[in-house]
């Protein structure tokens, strides 16, 4: 048995669901926005868009799994992987997307 | 039609992905870019997207989850992490696309030489181990059907390859699984399939920072494209998985490794 089966069951079932619902929004998204255009356009992007993004989180869900797992059998150093990699890409979005400029350029203006 | 296309890229690279045990963007890469003149860097973006559900794909499906060392995982898709966060920034300082290029071209060589001295390679460890330690673990053969039991080696040395696959990662746009499952399997006592499904669940979280920087380097502009290549790769890695266990891929890794000489040359001297 490897370290992974220990993961629970709900949260595997939960993340297959979210695996399906990326999928259908990518190709609802990619079907509108070959046959549609005008008015229903932007919807087709906002589905591509969500898709993209569900596609994005399902691995940042899996180490949050892995961290309540770890943390749930008492095993603080897998748990502390887990919270170092979740820091690691909240830092990276925060960073490259420009949230930490616009925060400290709002406090430079309070 | 690129859209279409580019869903046929999909499949294509996905399903020799799945063949080979490569995550597919070296495959993807260059036919949206030299094939249907998808620029490179838009072109990278989207095949990191790729990886992202090749990743997924592989790390929920059931066999996946059945071999994929979940702790070893962890351990090294933080150092992973930490590699394509600097080659984000180390994107920074490269400013011609050329640059770009010889950087997929040199990895698209090392795949190839890497799958070429992996020819006849095996998806069992003979030995085993009684005490597997903290990131060791057991699965079951399923060519023999008996339990395997490991207990990885060198792990200073498996965390200097994930670092190194983060980096290769976001600067060419691709998963970095060439270098993890070799260094896994060959050097780190870990066996073939589970290597593969553990690094498959790393590359997942390595290609996080290399899409967000693309996306906010406004490299990410066609999602119709993205959607159309991940659509492609989960079909194409789908039927690459049914095909992988009935044939025999010798002779299409040396096919391949064939193709993608020619495709790294193309990067490195005539673009």
């Amino acid at each position: 048995m490897t370290p992974l089966q220990t993961s629970p069951s709900h949260l595997r079932r939960a993340l297959r669901m979210v695996l399906m619902a990326t999928s259908a929004a990518l190709a609802m998204g990619l079907a509108l926005s070959l046959i549609v255009t005008g008015p229903a356009a932007p919807v087709a992007a906002a589905l591509l868009w969500t898709g993209l993004a569900l596609l994005t989180a399902i691995p940042v869900l899996n180490v949050v799994g892995v961290l309540l797992d770890e943390w749930r059998q008492d095993d603080r150093r897998f748990a502390a992987a887990a919270i170092a990699v979740l820091v690691l890409l909240a830092y990276t979005t925060a960073a490259k997307l420009g949230l930490v400029a616009r925060l400290l350029a709002s406090f430079g203006r309070t | 039609m690129i859209v279409f296309f580019t869903f046929l890229a999909g499949i294509g690279a996905g399903g020799l992905g799945a063949l080979l045990g490569l995550g597919g963007g070296i495959f993807l890469v260059p036919i949206l870019n030299i094939g249907l003149k998808v620029p490179l860097d838009q072109t990278m973006a989207i095949s990191l997207v790729t990886v992202i559900a090749t990743s997924n794909f592989v790390s929920l499906a059931s066999a996946g989850r059945k071999f994929a060392n979940v702790r070893l995982a962890m351990v090294l898709q933080t150092v992973s992490a930490v590699g394509a966060i600097a080659g984000t920034y180390i994107l920074d300082y490269i400013t011609e696309p050329r640059t770009r290029e010889q950087i997929f071209g040199g990895t698209a060589l090392l795949v190839t030489v890497v799958m070429l001295s992996r020819l006849n390679q095996r998806n069992v460890l003979p030995a085993t181990v009684e005490d597997v330690g903290v990131l060791g673990g057991r699965v079951e053969d399923p060519e023999t059907g008996r339990e395997v039991s490991y207990r990885l080696k060198r792990m200073p040395l498996a965390i200097g390859v994930a670092g190194g696959a983060g980096v290769i990662s976001t600067l060419a746009g691709v998963g970095g699984g060439v270098l993890v499952v070799p260094a896994l399997n060959a050097w780190c006592g870990v066996p073939m399939r589970v290597a593969a499904a553990t690094s498959a669940v790393i590359l997942g979280v390595t290609a996080i920072p290399g899409v967000i920087d693309n996306y906010a380097r406004g490299n990410l502009t066609m999602p119709a494209l993205a959607a159309g290549a991940v659509l492609g790769v989960l079909a194409g890695s789908r039927a690459g998985f049914w095909i992988s266990s009935r044939v025999k891929v010798r002779s299409l890794k040396i096919l391949m490794a064939a193709v993608l000489t020619i495709v790294a040359a193309e990067y490195l001297f005539f673009k």
